[in-house]
């Protein structure tokens, strides 16, 4: 397995607000990565970091790159989507065609054209006249056409309709997706990327509380939905979180073995907004 | 040929840097001198028919026989003489305009792409922040000029169209009285040298808007001026001087290409610039090139900051 990405010791400051706090991580290429956090965690500090958008404290290398010195550099090997409003309203889709083109060495317009063609936006329209769904398709068209080692998504899905996020993603899997890639994804619509994800990380406060593989934490973690009589049996278990609604509890275990709980009652996997929240509260109380 | 120029074929990074100015400022570099010339045209065709041919110079009133009268009656190198001048004045409004867009395409240019965000997608792509910068200082100092000498091209040729078709009424032949008098090729090169010269001198000004233009949180104007103005202020109170003012108002008015120090005169009379030769040899004045270097200092102060506050 090969590193793309490893931070070590990164720390980000804005006056006396630290927004990363000595953040250690090590992202491996083939990965789908969920980066997972509330809203000023620093989900999107570590990402911009990553982009080479902010300058930063600590050691950070993505492919071989100082990303803040060698940005345009490193942007041959990376793409990125931060939400949907950053292509400019005045382009043409055309002229955003021919811009990357020109400036992007391994830009495919032909692939661009074929996404496109699948679509019903109007090349010679500007992105002003266009709608929030189409213009996603549009920038997605761009980047999926640019032969990239990294793919990072801020928020991409962010004001768009069920109907678009799902085809964004399905579209990002089918068309872009290989094991010499990796994507980098924050959103805070958890439960649509879930299934798609290899690994996730948590971030809260500026540190990062868990990263883990997908698989790993369905191993790990794990929630029992106990018969009533057996309520007392599971807290006697030390569950991280107790949960009851309507007259039924449920308790969200790590690392007891499967065999274990099963006895007590019906065991399910726990989802990523489950294990969020608790990762969340336990980490506040 | 002009296609293949504005057409992408493949990876040139600096070519679509270019171009996506021009896709932005299209009204800047385009628009506007095409109005300017639009409306000029059909202001002398209108003032020809309405008043006889009358022609406003200056608050003076003269028809167009009375000018021809007393062209004809000039020998041939003072006829081409003033008719060069009289061409190249003809150019003032188109090049009015054209300082307006410069101005506020300098202002706009680092602005607008952090306003709306737009800056994430350019950043986005493998393109250095000094390439990007040359581009915006290259769009505003060299391409909207240069698209404005071609519309005062197209506006000279106009002028003498004109004034042959009013020939024909009169016994003069406008080929003696007009075109063989006129020398296209030497008037096209000035007016390039006095827009170079000119960009050239205005470049730290220029240089200082963009800068005002990455810095600015809302109204780059404001912050390219209230500063200027303070310190101006604080320059007078102390030290009773002005260079400050001086050294802003003479760089942006052009006054190292005219002769009288006020820079562009309202009117076309006061139009006067120096010889081609003295505004060419003005860049041995050291001043010259101390702008340029503050122009070059402004500039990299400008890659550095968008290269820190994108976001």
């Amino acid at each position: 397995m090969t590193n793309i990405i490893t931070a070590h010791n990164l720390s980000k400051s804005y006056g006396s607000f630290q927004a990363l706090k000595n953040v250690d991580l090590t992202i491996q290429k083939g990965q789908i990565v969920g980066i997972i956090g509330a809203n000023g965690a620093g989900k999107t500090t570590l990402l911009n970091s990553i982009l080479g958008l902010s300058a930063y404290d600590g050691d950070l290398d993505v492919l071989g790159f100082d990303p803040y010195s060698q940005r345009d550099e490193m942007m041959k090997e990376i793409c990125f989507i931060s939400d949907v409003a950053t292509l400019p309203k005045w382009i043409k889709v055309s002229e955003a065609i021919d811009f990357v083109e020109g400036v992007h060495p391994s830009f495919n317009r032909q692939k661009a054209l074929g996404f496109l063609a699948g679509t019903s936006v109007p090349l010679d329209k500007k992105v002003r006249q266009l709608s929030k769904g189409m213009v996603v398709q549009v920038h997605l068209a761009l980047i999926m056409s640019i032969d990239a080692k990294i793919l990072v998504l801020d928020e991409p899905t962010l004001g768009l309709d069920i109907i678009y996020r799902k085809k964004f993603y399905h579209q990002l899997l089918e068309d872009f997706f290989d094991e010499d890639r990796t994507i980098l994804i924050t959103t805070h619509q958890v439960d649509e990327i879930e299934n798609i994800l290899s690994q996730v990380v948590f971030i809260r406060d500026g540190e990062l509380v868990l990263t883990a593989d997908m698989e790993d934490i369905s191993n790990q973690w794990m929630v029992l939905n106990p018969a009533p009589e057996n309520n007392d049996a599971a807290r006697a278990l030390s569950p991280v979180s107790e949960q009851s609604l309507l007259g039924r509890t449920s308790f969200i275990f790590n690392g007891r073995s499967r065999a274990e709980l099963a006895e007590l009652g019906e065991v399910s996997r726990i989802s990523l907004s489950d294990l969020f929240v608790t990762l969340m509260e336990g980490a506040s109380s | 040929m002009l296609a293949s120029i504005v057409k992408i074929n493949g990876y040139n990074p600096f070519k679509a840097l270019m171009l996506r100015e021009y896709w932005e400022n299209r009204r800047a570099i385009f628009m506007t001198p095409l109005i300017i010339t639009g409306l000029s045209m059909v202001l002398i065709i209108i003032s020809m028919g309405l008043f006889g041919a009358a022609i406003h110079v200056d608050g003076n009133s003269f028809t167009l026989g009375e000018i021809i009268d007393k062209m004809s009656a000039q020998d041939a190198e003072e006829l081409s003489r003033n008719i060069n001048h009289l061409l190249l004045a003809s150019s003032v409004p188109i090049m009015i305009g054209v300082w307006f867009c410069m101005v506020f395409t300098a202002l706009g240019s680092l602005y607008d792409e952090r306003k709306d965000n737009s800056i994430l997608f350019w950043k986005s792509m493998p393109v250095s922040d000094f390439q990007t910068i040359l581009s915006k200082i290259l769009t505003v100092t060299v391409v909207i000029p240069v698209v404005a000498i071609g519309f005062t091209l197209i506006f000279q040729v106009f002028l003498l169209i004109v004034g042959s078709f009013y020939t024909i009424s009169t016994d003069y032949s406008a080929w003696n009285l007009l075109w063989a008098s006129t020398n296209m090729p030497m008037l096209v090169i000035n007016e390039i040298i006095y827009m170079a010269m000119f960009s050239l001198w205005a470049l730290p000004v220029f240089a200082w808007f963009m800068l005002a233009s990455v810095i600015a949180k809302r109204t780059p104007l404001l912050v390219a001026t209230i500063p200027v103005a303070l310190l101006a202020l604080v320059e007078g109170l102390f030290f009773h001087s002005e260079y400050l003012i001086r050294f802003i108002g003479m760089r942006l008015m052009g006054a190292h290409i005219l002769k009288n120090e006020g820079g562009f005169g309202s009117s076309f009379s006061s139009f006067d610039p120096s010889s081609t030769m003295d505004i060419i040899r003005s860049a041995v004045d050291p001043a010259f090139w101390i702008g340029l270097s503050i122009a070059a200092a402004l500039f990299y102060g400008a890659i550095l900051l968008r290269k820190r506050n994108s976001l």
